[in-house]
């Protein structure tokens, strides 16, 4: 038991590190702690929203005495967002995280090895599963008694994401063993990330959404659907007795939920010494074998770009070939526009507003709305170059390779003009869809259209050299999974916040003082292009001394 | 031709002086191995030479420019194995050759010459449409040292350049760096296996705590110590100091 304990603390050191968020390679003591501090207070909206629709469900089913109904309502749904995220934080930390090889040839026993794997991820669940259930268990014990926190709570919340875990795993194991695409890292880091967007996306209309719900709605929602419920128990069996523990007491129920969950455990435990190390073995994180080179094709596929060409061909082939970058720093330049489109468009749908009729009233003859539009042009050059995290990581996504700018007999100053060529190049195809999407639905005259694209070139430029600038100042070169140096890297949350922050100014103060549409177009211009020289000079001067000091 | 004169490094605020006062001197035609315990500045040193670290004092001059006044001009004239060949993982082997072709401005027309040469003789021409992050250690050590070749640099900075060679890919090297230094160029590498610099170098240079304990011929360094092996000669001058 102690080599499962210490395997699991060993183990557990991953978990915590992916957790510390650091500016730059040092950080200070308390910025990862200030930083999810921040992340949690942005969830309190929801939280809160969460916490009031369950009170009003819960004034229905309490009175009424149905608490065992809600108990296991609330351990279904935990258990149901459990199994999902799981799905996706299984295959890093059963297959991805390079130490099996390692483990093996230690004196551990199969068992020890996947237990303190199933440990580590589980106490990664315990995070999800609590911030779904506080709220709702908050309102639920807003209706009884105080002091009502029981042992038998305690207990079934330790054992609630146990299930749920299990299954995925077994899932995971199944779907690495069966299938070898499943197995490439970057294949998978691809589709988890996609999942991931997709997820966020409907969380975030999901969460819209939630603010239009009535408790009264929520309840009549949970009425007609006890036969989905029903199917969740049975899904996950322990979740009736557990809920039945808490709401009655019975004790009786929590030892069945107790070995309701030992057994799902141990036929995981026997599952995956037929799944797991047959499967983990050898995995990669290259694709399928490519075709092999004649000495002919070797002849003919040499040849030459030009130095500033094919160091910007290297960035974007390295970009564009790194899951993790592609879906953080590139994709969200394109999907967080639609996204606020859809959403925006989602919301409209559902009140009596006609859109087509909203459409068709722009006047686009009249000055102060082309005004507008060009501020908001500008704002949105900004803006959507703010989620282009293209150059924020540029320098972090180096890692230890740092050293090769460094020692090539390539001025800074060109490397540096490429990385930010490779963030343009995004940041100006986002824009360029950007507005061609609004053309299409607005219809603008195409001076419009043309005005308000040029405008938000700028916010392109200014973006790109000033996230070049903060990872220029603050790199984080040392990690050993490229992801931290991406998720975890707080100069994109500089940007992000910045950026938002500076296309606000501009298109609340453009709004607000530009009145016609020559001088809007004329006065953003030249307030936005001085400001993407001024950061293009800044990273030219300053970033060859950032170089100079650069020593990890 | 490198040349160190009486160059230092310390980190931070540090007290220690990571290298002390070190001076070199390596013309054409010598390969030099440079060994030393871990910790004992070949790194830093090495990180000087090739322009990642400026010096604290000293001046470090590579085919006679100035790595510090000159980086430019300097880079051009060495080629660097580094000693993690990890880099560039999602390039295609093809793809990384061409990229550093143009980074060392290698003509088209002898860069085709010279990929298919160093291809055949790494044993890597079916390799080159695959990425590097499906080679072996080995392998992206060969494509490593084919990149720096392309551009056939007079001086060779290598950093522990046998780590994951396969015997023939070690053997192909050794002769290469043979061929380099006989051809009147300079070849400067580290290295922690100490019969590939008994039986490569025209001279090693010994460092310990940041200076250079020892710096000649192996002849002359062997006749001092009663000619025992380079390795009972290491672990003599190293120990106790």
């Amino acid at each position: 038991m102690s080599k499962f304990f210490s395997l699991s603390k060993v183990l557990m050191k991953d978990v915590v590190s992916v957790l510390d968020m650091k500016f730059g390679n040092k950080g200070g003591k308390f910025t990862g702690p200030i930083l999810w501090g921040i992340v949690g207070l942005c969830m309190l909206p929801l939280i809160f929203v969460f916490y009031m629709l369950f009170q009003g469900v819960c004034a229905i089913f309490v009175p009424a005495g149905e608490l065992a109904y809600i108990t296991g309502f609330m351990f279904s749904i935990v258990c149901l967002v459990v199994l999902f995220f799981s799905i996706v934080s299984v295959p890093s930390v059963f297959y991805f995280s390079n130490d099996v090889e390692t483990l093996l040839p230690l004196p551990l026993r199969p068992a020890q090895i996947i237990g303190a794997k199933f440990f580590v991820a589980l106490t990664m669940e315990y995070g999800i599963a609590l911030l779904i259930i506080a709220p709702m268990y908050a309102a639920y014990l807003s209706y009884l008694p105080v002091g009502s926190l029981t042992l038998n709570m305690l207990i079934g919340l330790l054992l609630l994401p146990v299930t749920p875990l299990a299954y995925s795993s077994i899932i995971v194991m199944v779907l690495m063993r069966l299938f070898r695409f499943g197995r490439n890292r970057d294949f998978y880091n691809l589709i988890i990330g996609l999942v991931a967007l997709v997820f966020g996306a409907g969380i975030g209309i999901f969460s819209s959404q939630l603010n239009t719900i009535t408790p009264e709605q929520a309840v009549e929602l949970l009425e007609g659907n006890r036969g989905v419920l029903d199917n969740l128990r049975s899904i996950f069996p322990g979740t009736l007795f557990a809920g039945r523990a808490v709401a009655n007491g019975e004790a009786g129920a929590q030892l069945i939920n107790i070995a309701i969950t030992a057994g799902v455990v141990a036929l995981f435990l026997f599952l995956s010494k037929f799944l797991y190390f047959k499967s983990v073995i050898g995995i990669s994180e290259s694709s399928a074998p490519s075709r092999k080179m004649t000495k002919e094709e070797v002849l003919t596929g040499a040849r030459s770009s030009g130095i500033f060409a094919s160091y910007l061909q290297k960035e974007l082939r390295l970009l564009f070939r790194n899951p993790t970058a592609l879906m953080n720093c590139v994709l969200m330049v394109f999907l967080m526009p639609a996204l606020m489109i859809g959403s925006m468009a989602f919301q409209l749908s559902n009140t009596d507003i006609d859109l087509s009729g909203l459409l068709l009233a722009i006047d686009y003859n009249n000055p102060r709305v082309v005004s507008f539009i060009m501020a908001g042009a500008a704002a949105a050059g900004i803006f959507i170059s703010c989620m282009n995290l293209v150059t924020c990581t540029c320098i972090s996504r180096e890692g230890k390779n740092y050293i090769f700018m460094k020692y090539v007999p390539v001025s800074y100053r060109t490397q540096l003009n490429a990385k930010a060529a490779s963030g343009l190049a995004v940041s100006v195809a986002g824009l360029v869809l950007f507005f061609a999407g609004l053309e299409i639905i607005f219809k603008a005259p195409l001076t419009v259209f043309l005005g308000a694209l040029i405008l938000s070139l700028p916010g392109g430029i200014l973006m790109n050299y000033l996230g070049m600038l903060i990872d220029l100042a603050k790199p984080k070169l040392v990690w050993d999974n490229e992801q931290r140096a991406v998720k975890q890297n707080v100069n994109s949350v500089i940007l992000i916040f910045g950026g938002m922050f500076l296309a606000a100014v501009i298109g609340v103060v453009g709004g607000i003082f530009l009145k016609t549409p020559l001088t809007a177009f004329v006065t953003l211009l030249i307030v936005t292009g001085a400001l993407a020289f001024g950061s293009m000079q800044m990273v030219l001067t300053m970033g060859e001394s950032y170089l100079e000091k650069l020593n990890v | 031709m490198l040349t160190l004169r009486n160059v230092s490094k310390t980190y931070g605020n540090s007290s220690v002086k990571a290298v002390d006062g070190l001076s070199l001197e390596i013309g054409g035609g010598q390969i030099v191995g440079f060994i030393g315990p871990n910790g004992a500045g070949k790194t830093t040193t090495i990180k000087m030479i090739t322009g990642i670290l400026n010096p604290d004092e000293g001046a470090i001059e590579i085919d006679g420019h100035d790595i510090v006044k000159n980086p430019l001009e300097a880079k051009k004239s060495f080629g660097y194995v580094p000693d993690s060949p990890d880099m560039f993982l999602r390039l295609k082997g093809m793809e990384y050759l061409n990229f550093m072709g143009d980074m060392y401005r290698v003509d088209v027309s002898v860069r085709k010459e010279r990929i298919a040469s160093l291809a055949e003789t790494f044993e890597m021409t079916g390799s080159l449409n695959a990425k590097l992050q499906s080679y072996s250690h080995g392998m992206r050590q060969k494509i490593i040292i084919m990149g720096v070749l392309l551009n056939q640099p007079s001086v060779w900075i290598l950093d522990e350049p046998m780590t994951g060679l396969d015997p023939r890919a070690a053997f192909t090297l050794k002769e290469m760096m043979r061929a380099h230094a006989k051809a009147g160029n300079t070849v400067f590498f580290s290295t922690h296996i100490l019969e590939v610099a008994e039986k490569l170098c025209d001279r090693v240079a010994i460092i310990n705590k940041g200076k250079i304990i020892f710096d000649g011929e192996l002849d002359e360094l062997k006749a001092r110590h009663d000619q025992i092996s380079l390795e009972e000669i290491f672990m003599e001058v190293t120990d106790g100091e």
